[in-house]
């Protein structure tokens, strides 16, 4: 039997469907014009015009477990919670049997930052850039949630502010981690990841996480593009994971290319060990008004 | 600037009056193991607002002195604590009660007590947390009176503060809590003599305060001896002075079972400013005899007058020597503390020459100290200085 | 390493064989002077291996008192020097006396005896005594001590009234307690800490 849409779309949370032969293109007959973004694998990506909320994203996908499932179920519920302009609203969720999943979410404006690295103007914004995010993020850390994949791919860099994408491995700290505890490191992108990421020391995985991937991204932003701890800027080192494991990035050449107030929130938020950077959210925040007041 | 704290335990009253009448002290940190609860209340309110209380949880399941006249002493609560039988319930009782016995004396802040572990476990940071942390945090937050300061008491082995990557561990645990204002800290050196020389360690407690320092965390160190002007120079905002030696040197034997054998009072020592150190008070007269000025080696107030008549009774159960410590360690401290972040190592470093110097001297005029009254252990701090300072 | 001079077996063999008594009569020529010695008394600062006790009585019938502390180890100069000036607080004179076997390194170190004015003794295994430095004359530097000593040998070698002015019972107590009992008394016991 197929299930009704009104009855799925209208709640914006998740909904349960019994009919295991649903198929993709079930689900895209109820929009028009569908235009594919993206996808691979188990994923499937779609922009659609809804007739309610305007411009969405549509993502139809398959998981490898039932685990899998859970953790984007909560990125959803989590999403739904924040209801913040800095993330995109959350629509719909559907997922049926164990494994297979359907997510309607806002299409978010602008570009990834990935493809605006070399080209952000100067200090002044990539700092705005940053107290932007800090802004955006202070929701998810006040709720005690990591987002654990702050890279610029997951960064979209509209005119108004940017978005925040992709909770799909954040962690609440208060709960029961989803992710294998025996990893050699966790969920992460390794080329943006803490040292406590790269070897999976959960206990030591929280917002300073996510602050020293802001670091990495920032410093990327004033490096004109350069990884700060990628090997041919370090001159050291087989790659950029070795090197944030290492704790070696181009201080020197970071340091003649920003103020030295810069540079020194910069150092603090890319410190290796977590107690070294920004003990509280608030405190980096207050930092970085300093410098902007400066 | 760092205030300076006297650590009551026994003989407290010396410390109580010698704050009022010799204004030696900024605060007290109160301890429930010689004090009863009814001495406790008759601290004057006007203190007990610049103290802080240590409910002394060390070794929970030991209930020595005065603790039994604690409710919330875990083996008072429990009727027997062990590790396996405290649960949550028991944990946030204990948690609650502790803390509103805090409160209802409006300490400078709430402390969370831990307790005490040997070596360096793996599981030291999941049972801290399990059973104080946590409860404890719980119960700050259930009682929406959370306007104090919450400090987070750690008692840490000279070995878990030797070793850098269990060090980073608990800084990174430590700095985690959004909650906490403070650390309250206590170290334990194993065969410790009566100065600490081991320089490793050294320069590990002082990167842990100042790491804990620059997270933007306050800190406050009990059961300090002399040492405390080198832990100045990393920024502790409390340091401590007290009576006797297991008040100035921390370690567990008057909380654990007693033993059998009969122990001898400690020998009357006096301290020397000049010289950053306790001597014997039999070597004065030997030092008096080859200086030109002996006030220069010895504070002379109220105190040492009784004290240098010869038929004074050099007897660990006479304040004199002590409160004369008082005195003159305030003195030697606040003239420390007076320098800035950036000039008072160096000044440190030419306290420790100074004494250094003076220790030749009265070599060179004859003077054999024992080691305990020597000046052994200036070299070591002097060199946990300058390489502390270098690895910044 | 010892010299090829045959050594004593234990510090306690080295004790018993040492007369400090004769030894002090014959290197200050006390041949008038009545004495009295003791091993190990307490209550003082340090405990000496020996104590020796010489007085007589001069022109004008006043007592000269002089006390001599004694140190006695086998080889380990600097600790025997470290006690040994202790003893300095109360006696008029002080000595380290070690196994003439081993005394070469203190020689060799003879400099701190002299700046210390810490005599230095060998003895060997027939009893002979060497002088290697003969310490100067000097009062006992910590008033306090001397005057326990003194208030104790006054009332016990001279048999005479300790109700005097200012007399510290709880020092004399020890003195007493350690010169009744024999060999060796402890202490008394005191709050636990």
């Amino acid at each position: 039997m197929s299930p009704d849409p009104q009855r799925c779309w209208a709640s914006g949370r998740i909904t349960v469907v019994a009919d295991n032969t649903l198929r993709v293109e079930d689900i895209l007959r109820r929009f028009p014009s569908p235009v594919f973004l993206g996808g691979g694998g188990q994923k499937q990506v779609y922009r659609v015009d809804h007739p309610e909320h305007g411009a969405v994203v549509v993502k139809i996908g398959s998981c490898r477990s039932a685990q899998e499932l859970e953790r984007i179920q909560r990125e959803v519920d989590l999403l739904c919670d924040l209801d913040s302009p800095y993330f995109p609203k959350q629509f719909a969720f559907e997922r049926w049997d164990s494994q297979r999943f359907c997510i309607v979410e806002q299409c978010v404006p602008g570009q990834p930052l990935t493809e605006l690295l070399d080209r952000i103007a100067d200090e002044a914004a990539a700092l705005g850039l940053l107290r932007q995010l800090i802004c955006g993020m202070s929701l998810l850390w006040s709720r005690r949630v990591v987002h654990r994949d702050l890279k610029p791919a997951n960064i979209m860099i509209a005119e108004d502010h940017p978005r925040i994408i992709d909770l799909g491995i954040a962690r609440v700290l208060d709960g029961t981690s989803l992710t294998m505890s025996h990893a050699p490191f966790g969920p992460c992108t390794p080329n943006y990841a803490s040292p406590e990421q790269l070897t999976n020391r959960k206990r030591d995985i929280d917002h300073r996480s996510d602050q020293f991937i802001l670091g990495i991204d920032i410093a990327q932003i004033l490096l004109g593009g350069v990884h700060p701890f990628d090997p041919h800027g370090v001159r050291q080192g087989a790659s950029i994971p070795e090197n944030i494991f290492n704790g070696r990035w181009c201080r020197d050449t970071l340091r003649q290319r920003c103020a030295s107030s810069t540079y020194t929130l910069l150092e603090r938020m890319l410190g290796h060990h977590p107690y070294q950077r920004f003990r509280r959210h608030e405190d980096l925040a207050q930092a970085l008004s300093a410098l902007n007041e400066g | 600037m760092a205030r300076l704290y006297h650590q009551l335990g026994h003989r407290f009253q010396w410390s109580l009056s010698s704050i009022q009448t010799d204004a030696t002290g900024d605060g007290t940190i109160v301890g429930p193991r010689y004090m009863a609860p009814q001495k406790v209340r008759a601290i004057p309110a006007a203190l007990r607002q610049s103290s802080l209380f240590d409910p002394q949880f060390f070794l929970p399941n030991s209930a020595r002195g005065k603790l039994p006249e604690y409710s919330f002493f875990p083996e008072v609560l429990s009727g027997g604590f062990t590790t396996e039988e405290w649960g949550p319930e028991m944990a946030r009782s204990c948690a609650d009660r502790c803390l509103s016995f805090q409160n209802a004396y409006e300490f400078e802040a709430v402390v969370i007590p831990t307790r005490f572990y040997e070596g360096m476990p793996s599981n030291f940071i999941s049972k801290q947390e399990a059973q104080f942390v946590v409860p404890f945090l719980q119960s700050i937050e259930a009682s929406g009176t959370n306007d104090r300061p919450v400090f987070l008491q750690l008692i840490l082995t000279d070995q878990m503060l030797k070793d850098e990557s269990y060090r980073s561990e608990l800084l990174n645990w430590v700095t985690s809590y959004p909650e906490l204002h403070g650390v309250y800290l206590v170290y334990y050196v194993h065969n410790r003599q009566k100065q600490i020389t081991d320089i490793q360690f050294l320069i590990g407690l002082l990167s842990f305060v100042g790491a804990i320092k620059s997270s933007g965390l306050s800190i406050a160190i009990g059961y300090a001896n002399t040492e405390s002007v080198l832990l100045l120079c990393a920024g502790a905002d409390i340091l401590t002075v007290g009576t006797y030696e297991n008040l100035r040197m921390f370690n567990l034997k008057s909380f654990e079972e007693p033993d059998e054998s009969p122990r001898r009072g400690p020998t009357p020592r006096i301290y020397v400013p000049r010289l950053m150190q306790w001597i014997d008070h039999q070597y004065i007269g030997a030092i008096g005899a080859v200086v030109e000025d002996l006030g220069e080696y010895l504070e002379d107030n109220e105190h040492s007058v009784r004290m240098f008549e010869p038929t004074y009774n050099w007897h660990f159960t006479k304040p004199e020597p002590y409160k004369h410590y008082f005195v003159s360690f305030a003195r030697q401290f606040r003239r420390l503390n007076s320098h800035g972040a950036d000039a008072i190592v160096d000044a440190v470093l030419e306290e420790c020459r100074r004494a250094t110097q003076g220790f030749e001297e009265l070599n060179e005029a004859g003077l054999v100290f024992s080691p305990e009254s020597g000046g052994g252990h200036l070299a070591s701090w002097m060199t946990t200085l300058n390489l502390w300072r270098g690895g910044r | 390493m010892s010299s090829q001079e045959p050594e004593f077996r234990s510090e306690k063999d080295l004790a018993s064989v040492f007369s400090s008594e004769a030894c002090i009569r014959q290197g200050f020529r006390y041949s008038g002077w009545s004495s009295w010695e003791r091993d190990e008394l307490e209550g003082l600062f340090g405990i000496p291996d020996r104590i020796a006790v010489f007085w007589k009585n001069d022109a004008l019938g006043r007592r000269i008192v002089r006390t001599f502390a004694f140190e006695v180890k086998r080889h380990h100069w600097k600790r025997a020097l470290m006690q040994a000036y202790r003893y300095a607080s109360f006696a008029d004179y002080s000595f380290v006396v070690l196994d003439h076997a081993y005394v070469h390194r203190a020689v060799a170190g003879l400099s701190h005896f002299e700046r210390a004015n810490i005599g230095l003794l060998s003895v060997r295994l027939d009893g002979n005594v060497l002088w290697h430095l003969r310490p100067k004359h000097r009062k006992p530097y910590s008033e306090h001590m001397t005057h326990l000593l003194r208030a104790a040998l006054d009332v016990h070698l001279f048999g005479e009234d300790d109700r005097r002015p200012n007399s510290n019972r709880a020092s004399e107590t020890i003195l007493r307690v350690s010169f009744k009992q024999i060999p060796i008394v402890t202490r008394p016991h005191t709050i636990a800490l």
